[in-house]
């Protein structure tokens, strides 16, 4: 895993690239309040809800086949979450059940992919933090970011090594030799640790992060934030209040 | 055990957020008032650590595999409090690069896995290894206990939220997480193991003093009475969420449920707040404080006698 996995749409220049980081989480947020509020029987709030999230796609720049595999490859992973609950209620309703679970995970997946697509997590960070998030956690997060993939492809060499070795088919010996792999692991990161806090304290770390990026907030963005809620809270009461 | 957006309502995600905001503040209190500016790479770095180590999935039988959650494990590294700030951070990643959980449920995810793994799963931890003595046995069974409590919460959650009658969801979410704890338990114990050997000053509480025999008898005798309660609660636990789908029944809830709905805001309760889902959720809520409020007087007896 590379960082360009993740990385490598954020720095176009597309309208949704440009909005304010911390006008993207609050209207985020809105619509997924929006997607829960609406209720399962107003089927035409979730097609303009889906509308709503394609148009954010087309706005965002970003090729439409990243989405698609996106969507393709996490749909199996909501629907094994949701897959009992069919089986739990009575009759066709527990199929309604389920779909309408679906529909609201994808598009929230789908929004949340948007976002993520279109906004470097430094960024995102510093709008949390702008936003009232606890200090000490983005900048414990924005550590972990850095070293996440260091320690991800460490772990997986020591994987591949764990897999050509046979422990047995005994699963109590499978566990043990596991345990071993995560205890070397656990010593490394924390020596690593060790070593980059020696490093950044020879550099002058003072245990904060400072960054040079600056958010502004422009009449586009309040312009979008409005259009946004207005246009989702129309379509959800919409459909909600008809009888 | 990460709920993804869209399965809990919106009364239980915000009642959930607001819990594990508290617990994160606290936590981040604490980890400040604890600890210096070090920490800041070294939780950064753990969480990359848990993080990578979530994704090793180990054979559970039966060709079904499971993975760790780490809750005890870092608990045992870190202690609770930063170990909380570190599986939060890890669920916060997954939610928003990996897209494994979602961001209304994510206060759900961070309550069930960051704080009820870590401050609860430390407690226990906490409480047996006092009791015995053996570092690997205490952690084993607080691993254990904190993958199938989280997997409970998880349940009541989405029974609170009618997404799942809890009749079903509750024996279903349990009973797996009951197997793949085990684990969980037996690799927290070997980690521990392990780490004790090469690097034992890494763990947090390697060199609490040790009781008396008498007072070992007092909090043996205080842990049985605990379970004893328990176990008197239990059928009380098993027949309530039917007894409350029995009154939703009753009130002609059931047929409704989530199709027919007049009004947006009127489905969630917030005008009248006697329905059966508040209901639900006091009921979730009292049982996490008694829960929680039990732990905490046993950590509190067991601590004025070490």
């Amino acid at each position: 895993m590379k960082h360009d996995f993740m990385d490598v749409y954020r720095d176009r220049k597309s309208f949704i690239h440009c909005l304010d980081p911390r006008i993207k989480i609050i209207a985020a947020i809105c619509c997924l309040v929006f997607f829960i509020l609406a209720p399962g029987r107003n089927l035409a709030a979730f097609a303009w809800y889906a509308v709503f999230v394609g148009v954010l796609m087309a706005l965002s720049g970003v090729p439409v086949s990243f989405y698609i595999k996106r969507f393709a490859s996490l749909v199996p992973f909501v629907a094994l979450i949701g897959i009992s609950v069919p089986f739990m209620h009575a009759g066709i309703g527990g199929v309604r059940v389920f779909l309408i679970l679906m529909c609201r995970a994808m598009l929230s997946i789908m929004l949340l992919s948007v976002l993520t697509a279109s906004t470097r997590f430094s960024d995102l960070l510093k709008a949390g933090e702008s936003l009232g998030f606890p200090k000490l956690l983005i900048t414990v997060l924005s550590f972990m970011y850095r070293y996440i993939f260091l320690i991800q492809e460490e772990t997986m060499l020591m994987k591949i090594a764990w897999h050509s070795r046979f422990f047995g088919k005994n699963t109590f010996k499978a566990w043990k030799s596991l345990a071993g792999l995560i205890a070397a692991m656990f010593l490394r990161s924390f020596e690593k640790a060790e070593r980059v806090y020696l490093a950044m304290c020879s550099r002058g770390f003072s245990g904060q992060a400072k960054t040079l990026t600056r958010f502004s907030i422009s009449f586009q963005d309040i312009l979008f934030l409005w259009a946004t809620i207005l246009f989702l809270a129309g379509v959800t009461l919409n459909g909600s209040y008809k009888n | 055990m990460h709920i993804p957006d869209g399965f809990l309502s919106l009364p239980v995600a915000g009642v959930s957020w607001a819990v594990s905001a508290v617990g994160i503040g606290y936590s981040v209190r604490k980890t400040r008032f604890e600890l210096k500016e070090k920490t800041i790479p070294l939780m950064g770095i753990m969480a990359a650590f848990v993080f990578a180590a979530q994704m090793l999935n180990f054979p559970v039988g039966a060709g079904t595999s499971g993975h760790l959650l780490g809750g005890v494990l870092t608990a045992a590294f870190l202690g609770p409090y930063a170990g909380a700030l570190v599986l939060t951070c890890v669920l916060i990643v997954q939610a928003v690069v990996f897209k494994d959980g979602g961001l209304l449920t994510l206060g759900a995810n961070i309550l069930n896995m960051a704080i009820l793994g870590t401050m609860f799963g430390y407690i226990i931890y906490r409480g047996i290894f006092r009791l015995t003595r053996r570092i690997g046995l205490s952690v084993g069974i607080a691993g254990w206990l904190s993958v199938v409590l989280g997997a409970s919460l998880c349940a009541a959650e989405l029974a609170a939220s009618k997404t799942a009658p809890a009749r079903f969801v509750f024996p279903a979410m349990a009973g797996v997480h009951a197997l793949i704890g085990i684990g969980e338990g037996v690799i927290t114990t070997f980690v521990v193991g392990f780490v004790l050997k090469i690097r034992p000053d890494l763990i947090y509480t390697a060199g609490s003093p040790a009781w008396s025999v008498r007072e070992r008898k007092k909090a043996f005798a205080i842990a049985g009475a605990a379970v004893f309660v328990l176990a008197l609660c239990a059928p009380f636990a098993s027949r309530f969420p039917d007894g409350l789908e029995k009154v939703a029944d009753a009130l002609g809830f059931l047929n409704r449920e989530m199709m027919s709905r007049t009004a947006p805001l009127a489905d969630y309760g917030w005008p009248g707040i006697g329905n059966e889902k508040t209901a639900a959720i006091l009921a979730a809520l009292t049982g996490t404080v008694l829960v929680a409020g039990t732990a905490l007087l046993v950590a509190r007896i067991t601590r004025k006698n070490g």
